[in-house]
């Protein structure tokens, strides 16, 4: 082995290491997935100025039943803005931007979508992550941006073009703090969390809460997102012999932290964060997820009529999947939009973003007006995973 | 001291697929002294097609196809034969034309053959994680995994199985090197590839036969893998790729035991590390990779590795 090849390992090696750590191993995945572009329109026409907004989540990847979710909710909210007429006279339509949810790609669709001129408002980003990263682009260009599932409690604060309408991670781990101590009675709680903004944002909520309303925190420990083996962190939480294992996170890593769970006998009721509120979570976790409780925006086997139409829709449109809140929000997302820019009664970004203020909204996800920050207040839902389905749990917040 | 047991036990597993990949990189390193960094697609390549054989069906380029749904067992010779001739094949369209070019360039192809083959299985079975089916001998009725409790430490059936599968399939591959004509041969074209052809060794024979061998050894360590784990996604074999390069140097590249050795320490570190050092469960990846950085710069040649001889 000749020196000079050693030394072309290492740093090859080296270089590996880094991306791998600071947790971006997906350069070939993003080699495939440039910026899908896809641009969906609809019957009416005429002289109006055309409702086009950009969808902005991660449509392919390991995260792109994320971005799936987005466009099945968005899509439906199109059809029925475009057979009532479209917005203002102007046809409903979207691009979309595939940022993986990585940070750094975020960047890049935001700029893209800013320099689309026909582009109104922005439906997404959905992680914190990239909703932090790409959210000063959209605040300097003056395009509003509706995030339907960013919760990091720093997203509202880039500015007042940024607004979401799902709660924040402080008031998600608030309530459940309060559900877990109160409702549910347990008092020695354990927290494994991912390292990203939201999990680690939602698990500081939860342990500040939890602490407040007399539970005690046994143990606390973090994984970083792609993550196969938690058995080492999870060892040690049975070791602390917790009543209830809090999870914040997503639902890839979520399904096999439950099943390693299982492995290891511990005995523990385990609640899982909004990020594991879809029926992937089952299909992946299979037996493991059974009992889980989870908290969610949307709770889709609600008697509502609203709601079991969408639920109906979304259906036929997917193959028969049930929609997950992440759908629902960004049904919501656009609705709000539209409702905001018929008040105004212009189609523009301005005048989108100043009738977004103040308006009331009833959806579903809940009803809601938006407070000076750009937040929503909005009930918590929890549901409970039973016999292979989502179901509302016996005990509410 | 349960804790203790528990963490000594998730070690051992972890270690042991570890040195299962570790095993197929080193021994392809010995022969043609390159390292085969598509070698964690070939891994994930394994755990795809034993899914594919265990489910009654799977998607295809988006549309779903019925599946044998044939025995977890079976599934995994049937794809360590499939992904066995995959590396075969590899070799011989990526690898062998540039044999004689600068090492760099097989290198560059390597990491080229990663890429495609990644973006194949993206393409082929979406780029979705999904679920590894339930293994019947290995689950209970309700779908959980069958366990026992070996001093304080949860350990399942499956676990077992392939610290099993480790052990035997380290002896039998030492046997093989060690004790027939083929190993002689191999051991031979790994030492000087021109004086073996010369006495009459097929080198390039050897060569697709230790790439059949090494990348068989990758899809059974995917299939484990996946099973381990629940799930296979396209780009699984990355990090674990890395793991098992590292564990693989860390034992002396190109020395069988040296890659079980390895692949068993780090395992080891990794478990250990993120229990025992205070907020060491951030830096699990880090902690691999210093150890890497410490055996090229203070032991090059590994823990059991020989010096290695230059060569022409």
């Amino acid at each position: 082995m000749s020196k000079s090849y050693r030394v072309l390992v290492l740093l090859f090696v080296l270089a590996l290491a880094v991306a791998v750590i600071s947790g971006c191993g997906e350069e070939t995945s993003a080699t495939t997935a440039a910026a899908g572009e896809t641009t969906t329109t609809a019957a009416t026409g005429g002289a109006a100025v055309p409702f086009k907004f950009g969808a902005a989540a991660s449509f392919t990847g390991q995260y792109a039943n994320y971005g799936g979710s987005l466009k099945g909710g968005a899509d439906i909210a199109v059809a029925e803005l475009n057979a009532a007429g479209g917005v203002n006279g102007g046809e409903v339509s979207y691009v979309t931007g595939d940022e993986l949810g990585d940070p750094k790609e975020a960047v890049l669709v935001a700029q893209k979508l800013i320099d689309d001129p026909e582009v109104l408002f922005v439906d997404g980003h959905m992680f914190s992550g990239a909703t932090l990263a790409a959210g000063p682009k959209y605040q300097d260009a003056g395009l509003p941006m509706i995030s339907p599932s960013a919760t990091n409690p720093d997203v509202t604060d880039l500015g007042e073009y940024i607004w979401r309408v799902c709660m924040t991670d402080q008031a998600q781990g608030e309530g459940l703090a309060a559900y877990a101590v109160t409702t549910l009675g347990m008092k020695k709680i354990a927290i494994f969390h991912s390292d990203n903004d939201y999990g680690k944002g939602l698990a500081d909520a939860f342990e500040a809460a939890a602490t407040a309303a007399g539970g005690e925190i046994v143990g606390r420990e973090q994984y970083t997102d792609g993550d196969t083996d938690f058995k080492a962190q999870l060892t040690k939480i049975k070791d602390a012999d917790p009543e209830l294992l809090f999870l914040s996170g997503y639902y890839p890593e979520g399904s096999k932290i439950a099943a390693q769970v299982k492995e290891l006998g511990m005995d523990v009721q385990m609640l899982g964060s909004d990020g594991y509120g879809s029926d992937e979570l089952i299909k992946l976790g299979g037996a493991s997820v059974e009992g889980m409780l989870i908290s969610t925006f949307f709770d889709y086997s609600k008697v509502d009529p609203a709601i079991q139409k969408f639920v109906e829709t979304y259906k036929t449109n997917n193959n028969g999947a049930n929609p997950d809140w992440f759908a629902a929000a960004s049904y919501d997302v656009i609705m709000v939009a539209a409702q905001a820019a018929t008040k105004a009664g212009v189609n523009s970004r301005e005048a989108i973003n100043e009738a977004l203020n103040g308006i009331e909204y009833s959806g579903l996800t809940g009803t809601f007006t938006f407070d000076e920050n750009g937040d929503v207040q909005k009930p918590l839902n929890i549901v409970v995973v039973q016999d292979g389905k989502l179901v509302t749990a016996p005990k509410q917040p | 001291m349960e804790q203790l047991t528990q963490q000594l036990v998730n070690g051992i597993m972890l270690g042991c697929l570890y040195a299962l990949i570790a095993v197929g990189y080193t021994m392809v390193y010995g022969i043609i002294e390159l390292i085969n960094f598509a070698f964690g697609e070939l891994f994930m390549f394994g755990a795809f097609i034993c899914i594919a054989l265990t489910s009654s069906e799977i998607s295809l380029f988006g549309s779903m196809v019925g599946m044998p749904q044939i025995s977890f067992f079976l599934a995994v010779i049937v794809s360590m034969l499939v992904v066995g001739l995959l590396g075969v094949a590899m070799e011989r369209l990526a690898y062998r034309p540039l044999r004689n070019a600068p090492r760099l360039a097989a290198l560059i192809s390597a990491i080229g053959m990663s890429i495609f083959l990644q973006n194949l299985a993206q393409s082929v079975f979406g780029s979705q994680q999904i679920k590894f089916p339930d293994i019947p001998v290995f689950t209970d009725s309700a779908g959980m995994a069958k366990a026992v409790t070996v001093l304080g430490a949860q350990v399942t059936y499956l676990q077992l199985f392939v610290v099993v599968v480790t052990v035997v399939a380290m002896i039998l591959l030492s046997l093989f090197v060690n004790r027939t004509r083929l190993g002689r041969a191999m051991r031979a074209s790994a030492q000087d590839k021109r004086t073996a052809a010369l006495m009459g060794v097929n080198v390039n024979g050897i060569i697709a036969v230790t790439f059949l061998i090494g990348s068989a050894m990758g899809a059974l360590a995917g299939g484990l893998y996946g099973a381990v784990y629940h799930f296979a996604r396209p780009d699984m074999g990355f990090v674990p790729g890395l793991k098992a390069f590292i564990a693989a140097v860390l034992g002396g590249i190109g020395n069988i035991p040296g890659a079980f050795l390895g692949g068993l320490l780090l395992g080891m570190v990794e478990s250990l590390g993120a229990a025992y050092i205070p907020g060491g469960s951030q830096y699990r990846d880090a902690i691999a990779f210093v150890i890497l950085i410490l055996i090229l710069s203070f032991k090059p040649t590994g823990l059991l590795g020989s010096p290695v001889s230059e060569k022409a």
